[in-house]
């Protein structure tokens, strides 16, 4: 039999599991919208811990981590940095976060945000941000697993074919179960990647180079300034310390803030729940570490791969390895980039329902019927971005360069929120509005651009200060209805 | 970040076979879970006295 065809079947076993898994799941959850959404907020710490780490390591880091540890060195242990205490802002907030939205009914970010400051405006200012930050990981998810598909079957199934397939069954699976098929199949992905990240990881050194230390070793002799910290930028200059700091803040920032993340708060089955996932959560930064390694082993045996993301398909496809081997491969890959496109997917239709659908019409639609917007929302949200993937040439670079420093945008709101009693919602309009712009200016004009650091940083520095002027200026709220979150 | 990891950002030694600077990193996420975890223990005991 030829070995794409293995490769191939092993694949689709993958993606049959995977079905079969995100179908069975959704009987776990009443048909409700807080049971579509948020898994009737009951969530056992083991998914928890799946859904939050596998929702995190997407295509990019399966494929971008290996690319930016072979191309640009030790820069790439921001993705370590950054994703260790990224998380930990819900220690503290994450357990009143919980008792607000299972005493006030929220499912999504917005909802908190709104009520807090009672204004519909902010509701629909975040959902716009939301989807705005979405589309471009969502499309990034779905190239990811086209490009895996096109290279492993050596070019049979192309980039379109392999996204509509596995992004075809995600479709299915969320669409069927909402949050539980996205919490169980996260829950078989999370542990599939650890496996192979792991085997990948320390096989491919050792096959190249007789282990990870040799490896090492000769990289220190041949190429030092690469395992150097900060590492190269994308242009293969020195990076700064500046432009490296200010990527780990922006990144520690907006972590904790995006979406669909925030929204699995309300999905713990209770607060020590949720604490446990965050103290146990940096463990899962350990899995990243391998699969730099395979970017680390590359330099030296494969030189000169273009575009370097592509060095671990190149590797795993040159090195003549049994084509279950390269199935699994393509099957971990593909699980990285399902494990968080379908997070986004539902988060995205959630958010566009609760808090954009929900203020236009002044009304929120009743229970049975409202999931099934959301449902439908996803099959509409999922065309768009295959669309945008594999159909479109528009260049989403400069939304996804933007998603974090828009997303960050939201921490000095949600401060205010628990800790500013004189925080008004003009203020934080003001705030957001302001530092979104400034985000994009910086971006934009890259002569305002000062030691590399992150444009996302210049727009906190002007949120706050917008936030605070215009608070002040403005009417403070009812100190009863500000005392229900700041004491809760 | 900026100003405690240059103090850490050579290639040597080389510990355990990874560079200085990855197993800085290493030594951070055990350092962090190590004091998360310790903090929720001790919670969760002071939570059982109550």
């Amino acid at each position: 039999m030829p070995s794409w065809i293995v490769v191939f079947l092993v694949t689709i076993g993958y993606l049959s599991l995977s079905l079969v898994i995100g179908l069975v799941s959704g009987r776990k959850a009443s048909s409700s919208t807080e049971g579509y959404v948020a898994g009737d907020r009951d969530l056992g710490f083991v998914v928890l811990y799946f859904i939050m780490g596998a929702s995190v390591y997407s295509a990019f880091a399966f494929l971008g981590g290996p690319g930016w540890a072979y191309s640009r060195g030790a820069a790439s242990f921001y993705i370590i940095a950054y994703g260790t205490v990224g998380l930990l802002p819900w220690y503290f907030l994450g357990p009143r976060i919980s008792r607000l939205g299972r005493a006030r009914g929220y499912v999504t970010q917005a909802q908190l945000f709104a009520d807090r400051y009672q204004s519909s405006f902010i509701s629909g200012t975040l959902a716009i941000i939301s989807f705005v930050a979405f589309v471009p990981y969502l499309v990034l998810q779905m190239q990811g697993a086209g490009y895996v598909f096109s290279i492993v079957t050596e070019g049979r199934i192309p980039t379109w074919g392999g996204a509509l397939i596995a992004y075809g069954v995600v479709l299915v699976y969320v669409f069927k179960s909402g949050v539980m098929g996205v919490a169980w199949t996260n829950t078989f992905q999370g542990i599939l990647m650890l496996g192979l990240a792991w085997t990948l990881g320390l096989y491919l050194p050792y096959k190249l180079h007789g282990g990870v230390g040799p490896m090492f070793e000769e990289l220190a002799r041949s190429s030092p300034d690469l395992l150097r910290a900060p590492g190269f930028d994308s242009i293969g200059n020195r990076w700064t310390w500046g432009g490296f700091s200010s990527s780990v803040a922006i990144s520690v920032l907006g972590f904790s803030m995006w979406p669909h993340y925030f929204m699995k708060i309300y999905t713990a089955r209770n607060v020590q729940t949720l604490k446990k996932t965050i103290v146990f959560y940096p463990t899962f930064q350990l899995f990243l570490i391998p699969i730099l390694f395979i970017g680390f082993a590359g330099v030296n045996a494969f030189p000169n791969v273009a575009p370097p993301d592509a060095i671990l398909p190149t590797i795993v496809t040159s090195m003549e390895l049994p084509p279950i081997v390269v199935g699994l491969f393509c099957a971990g890959a593909l699980a990285a980039s399902m494990s968080s496109g379908d997070a986004i997917l539902h988060a995205a239709a959630s958010v566009l329902v609760k808090d954009l659908y929900g203020v236009i019409r002044k009304t929120q639609p009743d229970g049975n019927s409202e999931t099934d917007l959301i449902r439908w929302l996803t099959v509409a949200i999922g065309a768009l971005a295959y669309y945008l993937a594999v159909l479109s040439d528009y260049s989403l670079v400069y939304l996804l360069l933007l998603s974090y420093g828009f997303i960050a945008q939201l921490f000095p709101t949600l401060i205010a929120l628990f800790f500013w009693r004189r925080s008004t919602p003009a203020g934080v309009i003001a705030g957001l509005l302001t530092g979104c712009t400034v985000a994009l200016i910086w971006n934009l004009v890259p002569s305002l651009q000062w030691q590399e650091i992150h444009p996302g940083i210049w727009g906190v520095a002007a949120h706050v200060v917008a936030l605070v002027t215009v608070s002040l200026f403005t009417s403070p709220m009812d100190p009863s209805h500000v005392r229900k979150f700041v004491e809760a | 970040m900026w100003p405690i990891y240059p103090l850490f950002s050579d290639v040597h030694p080389l510990v355990f076979g990874i560079p200085l600077s990855l197993f800085y990193l290493v030594l951070v996420i055990t350092a962090v879970f190590s004091v998360m975890l310790s903090l929720f223990l001790w919670e969760a005991r002071n939570d059982k006295l109550e």
